[in-house]
């Protein structure tokens, strides 16, 4: 595992044990929210009080009821002499709530009837109380009455009630022929009685009060006359009905409730281990990940140390080598020359271990200083030159256009150069190669061609993958790491530039293009 | 020309010392900081090659004190770190350039050269002798021939010194070892003909002959041009 790899590796560790983290959270949620159940207990409360203030106020509501009629009759009374003056009936009628029409009926009279509406019209209108089967004038809505019962005592006087479904409330009060029929506005009534019973249960309410409640007395509309506790917002356990010809109120108490939770121990305990398991699997898997990248990165830090110490006795035995060359013997030249030339290999790919191991480990980077690449290129070039001679290779050096300093990375460029020239040595032994180079004002391009076996259209692609090397040329005994041409793409990369394997005829041809920007300081 | 060279490895330094001498320069060698900077004050050498990794104070450091008392003398760091920040830090402090090792006598010679010229070049407008077709700048060991030009090793400059003042001269073997490589050296005598072979293929194109062989007696060059 490469280092970016490995970086990757633990963005990625992280990235599972998140989300094998959040699944397990997940599971444990679910699982606690599916075996639970809510089992509610209530408790019954001792309703003495509640009933007993029910009862009491039954009988408020009688006692005002019969108040009520008693007004009623003693209007009646009044208003059966006054049919005829329209003015003192209406203010005889206004003198009780509720009324909203007066009507004169009349026992075998030449009109009928006579109707007093007080208030305003009433919309949808209260239909007419009258006793004809056929009726003259206009269309209206009329409450048919039956004659034989309002006048069953026509000698003296009757009163009562007409309550009957889809009529209007009435009472009449029939007097010696003449029944006069009050029609009844019942909301009016309810509403005085509500009024009355807010001031009534100031005192009265104070028993069931004392409780602590919740407990509450209620109009037909369920509005509050009194209260006490706090009212739970559901339907109340206890209904103690008052009801009356006007309206109906309630007493209404609630019980205690307590919700207690409890839980489907399998269900439970079955998504619990599946979400510690969950959460076991990702930070095994994770640590495994960690793991890897961990040992990934000391073997590459081993690497990089040991390359890094290998690099004082090369140089050692390159200075050295250098100082003996020119009092080496004639008949040891040609070995002296082999041991220089596998120092140089040996450094190359010390040097190409330490970029790899750079590049894994992301701390590569391009340092440009005053160079001029053609004569990087030719010292390469001359540092080949026996290696190439003894595998029988001709090389041809060509160059056009400037000589000048240039700001590029000397180092890259050597070691690409370097990475180009050993692949002609390895691989395309006894054929000529031309090392041309060109530079312009703002690009360096360097070609190298040989006329070797070349490499197939089908490898082509994955010669620049590191540690790729092609088989048939491993049977063939060529050494290498496989890293040569993977750095030299990468430094070209990394310089602005590319290196491509280009078409030829014959073998294979390279070309790196670097581009530069800048000019050193005169 | 005088370098300092220091660093903590004994083979090393005396190695580099190996690779220098014959090629005209003066060496001083410092196994560490402290000594590099004794060394640097007492001769003031042309240009310092610091390992960095040194017991005591190490090649920033000496760097960075160098620095402080002369800002243009040519500093070379040679050092097996190479980290873009050693690199950096190196530059930063002043270094001109940094020298990455394994590297090779021909490659540290040529640093040393283009790092003499940069400073050399940046103080004063060149000053040289015309040698054939040859400008030769002593200063910035280089030889200019149209466009192009040719790295010379100190060696190599006081030989074609020689041969530029004494135009039309044969100059003798001995001559040209007393004068070149000093009463107190002896080097073989083959070590002349192998750095004037060297020097030929330097400066001199096919079928051309700047030094002109005089068999049994020596060189000379005949001052035409």
């Amino acid at each position: 595992m490469s280092i970016s790899t490995e970086r990757h590796a633990i963005s990625s560790a992280g990235i599972m044990l998140s989300v094998m983290l959040a699944l397990a959270f997940c599971i444990a949620i679910g699982g606690v929210q599916v075996s639970r159940r809510e089992v509610e207990t209530r408790r019954e409360r001792d309703r003495q009080a509640q009933r007993a203030l029910s009862s009491t106020m039954q009988a408020e509501a009688r006692k005002l009821e019969e108040l009520y009629e008693g007004h009623l009759k003693g209007t009646g009374e009044l208003l059966s002499q006054a049919w005829r003056d329209r003015e003192t009936s209406r203010q005889i009628a206004q003198n009780v709530e509720g009324i909203v029409r007066v009507s004169w009926l009349f026992w075998k009279s030449a009109s009928s009837e006579t109707h007093l509406n007080l208030g305003l019209p009433i919309e949808p209108p209260l239909p007419e109380p009258t006793l004809e089967k056929e009726h003259s004038g206009l269309p209206r809505l009329r409450v048919m009455l039956d004659p034989k019962n309002i006048f069953a005592d026509i000698g003296g006087q009757s009163t009562s009630w007409i309550d009957e479904p889809g009529k209007p409330l009435m009472f009449y009060v029939q007097m010696l022929g003449t029944a006069v029929v009050l029609t009844i506005d019942r909301s009016v009534v309810e509403t005085a009685m509500s009024g009355h019973f807010q001031s009534w249960l100031e005192q009265e309410f104070q028993s069931v009060k004392q409780l602590g409640g919740p407990d509450a007395v209620q109009d037909a509309h369920g509005k509050n006359l009194r209260a006490v506790g706090t009212i739970p917002n559901r339907h109340p356990d206890v209904l103690g009905p008052v009801i009356s010809r006007f309206g109906v109120w309630q007493i209404v108490s609630w019980d205690e409730r307590e919700v207690r939770a409890t839980y489907h121990l399998p269900t439970l305990v079955g998504s619990l281990a599946l979400a510690v398991l969950m959460a076991g699997c990702g930070f095994g898997l994770s640590a495994q990940q960690r793991r890897a990248a961990l040992l990934a990165r000391q073997r590459v830090s081993f690497v990089n140390r040991v390359s890094h110490e290998l690099r004082t006795p090369m140089t050692n035995i390159l200075l050295n080598l250098d100082v003996i060359e020119e009092s080496v013997p004639e008949t040891a030249t040609s070995r002296f020359g082999l041991v220089r030339e596998e120092a140089g290999r040996l450094s190359r790919l010390i040097e190409n271990v330490l970029t790899f191991s750079r590049q894994e480990e992301g701390r590569l980077t391009m340092q440009n200083t005053p160079c001029k690449p053609v004569e990087i290129v030719n010292g390469i070039v001359r540092q080949f030159e026996p290696a190439l001679q003894r595998r029988g290779i001709t090389l041809t050096r060509m160059h056009e256009g400037l000589k000048t300093e240039v700001m590029l990375d000397a180092d890259a460029l050597t070691q690409i150069t370097a990475n180009l020239l050993s692949n002609v040595e390895k691989y395309a032994p006894n054929a000529p190669v031309s090392v041309c180079t060109q530079q312009t004002v703002n690009e360096f391009v360097l070609s190298v061609a040989d006329e070797g076996p070349g490499i197939a259209a089908d490898d082509a692609e994955r010669i620049f993958e590191p540690f790729t090397r092609l088989d048939d040329r491993v049977q063939a005994g060529v050494s290498g790491a496989g890293l040569g041409l993977s750095i030299a793409c990468d430094l070209a990369q990394r310089m602005g530039g590319t290196l491509r394997l280009v078409n030829s005829e014959k073998g294979a041809a390279f070309e790196l293009r670097l581009p530069f920007n800048e000019t050193p300081a005169s | 020309m005088t370098i300092l060279l220091a660093d903590d490895d004994p083979v090393t330094l005396e190695s580099l010392a190996a690779c220098l001498q014959p090629e005209g320069f003066r060496t001083l060698l410092a196994r560490d900081g402290v000594e590099a900077l004794e060394l640097w004050r007492k001769h003031r050498p042309d240009l310092l090659c610091l390992d960095i990794m040194m017991p005591g104070i190490d090649g920033y450091e000496v760097c960075r004190r160098v620095r402080a008392e002369n800002a243009s003398v040519p500093v070379l760091f040679i050092s097996a770190k190479s980290e873009e920040i050693d690199v950096v830090v190196g530059l930063r402090l002043g270094a001109d350039d940094f020298v990455r090792k394994p590297f090779g006598k021909h490659e540290l010679i040529a640093r040393i050269g283009a790092a003499l010229r940069r400073t050399r070049s940046a103080k004063s407008s060149p000053t040289g002798f015309q040698l054939g077709p040859l400008r030769v700048l002593p200063e910035e060991l280089r030889a200019q021939r149209d466009e192009n030009s040719v790295d010379l090793t100190p060696r190599e400059v006081s030989i074609l010194k020689l041969l530029h003042e004494r135009a039309g001269q044969v100059l003798s073997r001995d001559v040209l070892l007393d004068v070149c490589w000093g009463l107190e050296y002896m080097p073989e005598s083959r070590t002349l003909d192998q750095h004037i072979a060297k020097l030929r293929k330097k400066i001199e194109r096919e079928s051309e002959e700047i030094i002109e062989t005089v068999r049994g007696v020596g060189y000379r060059w005949r001052g035409q041009g």
